[in-house]
């Protein structure tokens, strides 16, 4: 008897994605003003796998990194793992339903800071250890392939899904470079 | 365009620098917080009742601190908290791990978690334009015990001179320090030394913060998706609980289908 879990010949080309990850833009308060954040560049790289289920279906699971975004001795690092499903609407356009396991860990040095208080000074302090927060996504993406190695995809990220006052929505846009693992092994 | 994707790796205009109350990071366990006003605070020099108060420290709570998706707490409204001790409207507040020269007040009775009271003692506030201040009363092993927050309610105090919104925000401010959060350099933060006219939406240091002392974590199936709410968006509570259960079910298929292939596969 055989049994074959992952059909090798499914397997299409990986996919690594770069481009910027959009953190809550229009949700987060950015100047005294009262006017809120926009579109802020924070650079992310993500990595896919694609299985192809049916003929214009595929499965891909995937890793995402936000590269480190550290100020006045704090450090964010976000990472996240996907499991996306893709509808191929035509032979270049695919529209995509899934959801990640994000990551977000903040930490520091422990280190003091002197900040205004009242008429007066006083001494605050910076984490000493890290901390990590953990959420799921429910994610829609779409991609469109320029050529058979590059392409472009929009995709956002829905916190706190569905109707919860909480929910917010990050976005990344990124390139696709698409390569077979078989021309370099 | 290899430049400019280059470029784009090493940009990040975002800004970070929450601070602590706190060398040790404490924090309130569990996942909700309840405020309380004391029974015996007066605050007839804020130009204000009790429940005016408290209803506007709840909507700048709800607002703002109970928003945060990467964050697992939530503010609850308390009440009236029946007590006929003096410190809270006539003490001194002295904190544990702050800088202030008095003793710890222990004595304030255990009673709320957060506990807000209108308050006349010359040495909290020496000047009429400090509005109110608050700070972890009682801690153990990082964990935050009590927290209090005072509004100056002394005459000529300049909280009576404030609109409900600014009211809002201050008291939003000092909640925050009651959760464990010290003062940010960014001047929009809620959590910067200066009170905002108005204030609408966290800034990303005061998101920070929070999440640093209360991660979300992904406790149960049923918590899979955000927060579980309150009572009033029952609708919310059963979507969250019915798409955890779908997941839930997902990841005992998949388990049971890759465990049945995997069985397959040895016995061939």
């Amino acid at each position: 008897m055989s049994f074959k879990l992952i059909d090798k010949e499914k397997i299409q080309p990986m996919q690594i994605h770069f481009g910027s990850w959009f953190d809550s833009p229009g949700q987060v308060r950015d100047s005294r003003a009262g006017e809120v954040t926009g579109f802020e560049l924070n650079p992310y790289v993500n990595l896919g796998l694609p299985y192809k289920i049916k003929e214009q279906l595929l499965f891909t699971p995937e890793v995402g990194y936000i590269f480190e975004r550290n100020e006045d001795h704090i450090a964010k690092n976000q990472f996240w793992l996907r499991f996306d499903f893709s509808y191929l609407v035509s032979e270049n356009f695919k529209f995509s339903v899934g959801s990640s396991f994000m990551t977000l860990r903040l930490n520091s040095d422990g280190s003091e800071k002197v900040l205004r208080n009242g008429n007066s000074t006083e001494t605050y302090f910076r984490p000493s250890e890290a901390s990590t927060a953990f959420n799921q996504t429910l994610d829609f993406g779409i991609e469109y392939n320029i050529t058979q190695k590059w392409g472009v995809k929009l995709q956002s990220f829905i916190y706190s899904w569905p109707l919860n006052e909480k929910r917010t929505t990050s976005f990344t846009l990124g390139l696709i470079y698409n390569f077979s693992l078989k021309e370099y092994l | 365009m290899n430049k400019w994707i280059l470029s784009l790796l090493f940009i990040s205009i975002n800004s970070y620098g929450f601070t602590l109350n706190t060398n040790t990071g404490s924090s309130f366990s569990g996942d909700s917080v309840k405020v309380f006003i004391s029974s015996n605070s007066l605050c007839d020099q804020t130009g204000m009742t009790r429940e005016q108060i408290l209803d506007l420290a709840m909507e700048g709570a709800q607002r703002l601190w109970n928003r945060v998706e990467t964050a697992n707490i939530e503010i609850k409204r308390g009440g009236i908290l029946q007590t006929d001790n003096s410190l809270f409207i006539s003490g001194e507040l002295c904190a544990e791990d702050s800088n202030t020269n008095c003793d710890p007040n222990t004595t304030v009775p255990a009673l709320g978690d957060i506990v807000i009271a209108c308050n006349d003692n010359a040495s909290n506030f020496p000047q009429t334009n400090l509005l109110a201040l608050s700070a972890p009363i009682r801690t153990t092993n990082n964990e935050i015990k009590n927290s209090i927050i005072l509004i100056n309610n002394i005459s000529g105090s300049n909280f009576s001179n404030l609109s409900y919104s600014e009211v809002r925000s201050v008291l939003a401010h000092e909640i925050g320090h009651a959760l464990g959060i010290g003062h940010s350099q960014e001047d929009h933060a809620l959590m910067y030394f200066q009170n905002a006219t108005t204030l609408k939406r966290l800034s990303q240091d005061d998101k920070d913060a929070l999440t640093y002392l209360y991660p979300n974590k992904l406790n149960d199936c049923a918590n899979f998706i955000g927060t579980i709410e309150d009572d009033n968006h029952m609708s919310g509570h059963l979507i969250s609980v019915t798409y955890g259960l779908i997941f839930c079910l997902l990841f005992l298929f998949m388990y049971k289908k890759i465990t049945h292939a995997v069985i397959n596969y040895r016995q061939s």
